[in-house]
């Protein structure tokens, strides 16, 4: 009787349904939120550093608003964009020699917010010395320009990574703002997370990029993957592996790298270690940008690698094909401008991300006890980072161990 | 399993259910024996991200017994369904998670994930839910 009964009622259906709510605590990323003092405690590439020139230009980082730009001897400088004179935007201040000057009463900052001249003032200012605008240090490495927005005595070294310290014949780091790997449009308008931890989602591989929308990749990665996972001291790693049709094994190695960096193997099994590393850098809690490093003999060999749609780039698709040949950004888009995590159901293959949401949560503990987050580096003699991701072929002899990184 | 660094004594082990994954986690060397003291007095249902897997993957780990115990399809808001889950019973959450887990009518045992179940006073622990006011205890494979 009670089984008839609850087969004539509907189950689970959407009536009274109450939607969840992010993980505040690693989605957030603005001024004194855990992640955001996670993310702060590192370099982050802000821009190419061949856009910034002495024509000032807005940038939005980590929810803060900044203005970047070249003073005339080339330095870049990233100011608190409000005069703290009078408030004026240095937005329409004018470059010069050695900073910047405010178009409202001429006061002049240079790139690290000391003020050089206050025209309207005695002796150009008797007192300027007393007032800084408030700076940010940046830096420029491997054609990106770098800030440090954190703590000022915990400000660590900028890394470098092996793979673009040791070039080729022919071949140069060649840096991109296009959005590569977001699969849509330069600036992406979702949370930073729910790209994120999809670094460290390989079986999303075969059903969005295979089976659901062609394959858009190479025919190999609609296999259904086996797959590690493993801790490791500077973030997540997923070891994905696959049986080809030859026999021969491909691993896949992939790292999620905190708090940022995306070490994700070429989807189009270029072999050996990762040369393509990018920064996820948020802009706020509801938009971000991915800054590439590429190592290459051909600069566009990018924007070759990115992911066409039955033979369109992504721009070029009308709102059916979007709908027909979803990509990563419809998915990742489409989980919301800030991901519903409470309402995830989360299952065994999504170990990868469960475990990247567990340690987020638990580093940015760690720095808000004081400590330091994973992979800082504080000595120049520690600055190179080795790079363990990649493709690799085990042959189908015994001794594979050389094919291992 | 327990997160680095670790505060206690671990054993590894490689785990996985029915392939597609696998990975080596850490679980404290206590854990069985704390595990077959709370399954005497409780039922043990899992509340966890591994769902229906996480019985097959840490049998061996564990010493679990062959039949899987019951597992709660949630990942947030698990106390609260424990609680649906237990009805009348007293009960106790062990957990480990990102975020707090209130509970107004159990106990939710709140340890390090350096730590894990070695945090967890075994007898302390059946001698505080029974001291629960007018619940009876149900023994496990007694639920009402």
């Amino acid at each position: 009787m009670i089984h008839d009964q609850q087969a004539a009622v509907d189950v689970g259906t959407a009536y009274g349904f109450t939607p969840g709510s992010p993980l505040e605590q690693i989605a957030r990323v603005g001024p004194g939120t855990p992640m955001g003092e996670v993310l702060r405690r590192y370099w982050q590439p802000v821009a190419l550093t061949d856009k910034v020139t002495q024509t000032p230009q807005r940038v939005r980082v980590l929810g803060e608003d900044l203005l970047l730009f070249r003073d005339g001897t080339g330095r870049p400088g990233l100011l608190y964009p409000r005069c703290c004179h009078r408030g004026a935007s240095l937005y329409y201040g004018g470059v010069e020699e050695n900073g910047i000057r405010c178009c409202y009463h001429g006061w002049v900052f240079d790139v690290e917010g000391r003020c050089l001249e206050q025209p309207c003032e005695p002796e150009l200012g008797l007192h300027r010395d007393r007032v800084r605008q408030p700076w940010y240090p940046v830096t420029e490495r491997y054609g990106l320009v770098w800030a440090y927005m954190g703590p000022p005595e915990r400000k660590p070294v900028l890394p470098r990574y092996d793979v673009f310290e040791e070039l080729g014949p022919g071949q140069a780091v060649h840096a991109d703002d296009s959005g590569f790997s977001g699969g849509g449009p330069a600036e992406l308008d979702f949370n930073w997370v729910s790209h994120w931890e999809n670094v460290m989602d390989p079986f999303h591989v075969p059903i969005l990029h295979a089976r659901f929308s062609g394959n858009q990749f190479v025919p190999e990665m609609a296999i259904m993957p086996e797959v590690s996972f493993s801790y490791l001291d500077h973030g997540i790693r997923s070891e994905s592996t696959r049986t080809l049709p030859d026999g021969r094994t491909l691993r896949r190695v992939t790292e999620a790298v905190f708090p940022n960096l995306r070490v994700v193997a070429d989807p189009r099994l270029s072999l050996g270690a990762c040369d393509v590393l990018g920064w996820v850098v948020p802009v706020d809690d509801e938009n971000f940008k991915i800054f590439t490093l590429f190592r290459s003999a051909d600069p566009d060999r990018l924007s070759q690698m990115r992911t066409a749609f039955g033979g369109k780039r992504w721009a070029e698709l009308n709102d059916e094909e979007h709908r027909r040949m979803p990509g990563d950004y419809e998915a990742q888009s489409s989980q919301g401008r800030i991901s519903l995590h409470t309402d995830d159901h989360l299952t065994t293959t999504d170990q990868g991300v469960t475990m990247l949401r567990r340690m987020m949560a638990r580093v940015a503990r760690q720095v808000a006890d004081g400590g330091d987050p994973p992979g800082l580096v504080f000595d120049e003699k520690d600055e190179l980072v080795c790079v363990r991701g990649g493709n690799y072929i085990e042959p189908l002899t015994d001794d594979s161990a050389e094919a291992t990184p | 399993m327990l997160t680095e660094p670790f505060a206690t004594a671990v054993t590894e082990h490689r785990v996985s259910a029915w392939g597609r994954w696998g990975r080596i986690v850490s679980v404290p060397a206590t854990a069985p024996a704390i595990i077959g003291r709370l399954a005497r007095d409780f039922e043990i249902v899992w509340v966890s991200a591994w769902g229906h897997n996480a019985h097959t993957a840490l049998r061996e780990a564990l010493g679990l017994p062959d039949v899987p115990w019951r597992f709660l399809p949630v990942q947030f808001g698990k106390a609260r369904a424990v609680a649906a889950y237990a009805g009348d019973r007293p009960w106790a959450l062990v957990h480990d998670g990102l975020d707090d887990e209130p509970s107004e009518s159990g106990t939710v045992v709140r340890v390090d994930p350096r730590r894990g179940l070695d945090q967890v006073d075994a007898e302390k622990l059946v001698e505080a839910v029974h001291g629960l006011p007018y619940r009876e205890i149900h023994r496990r494979g007694s639920r009402p």
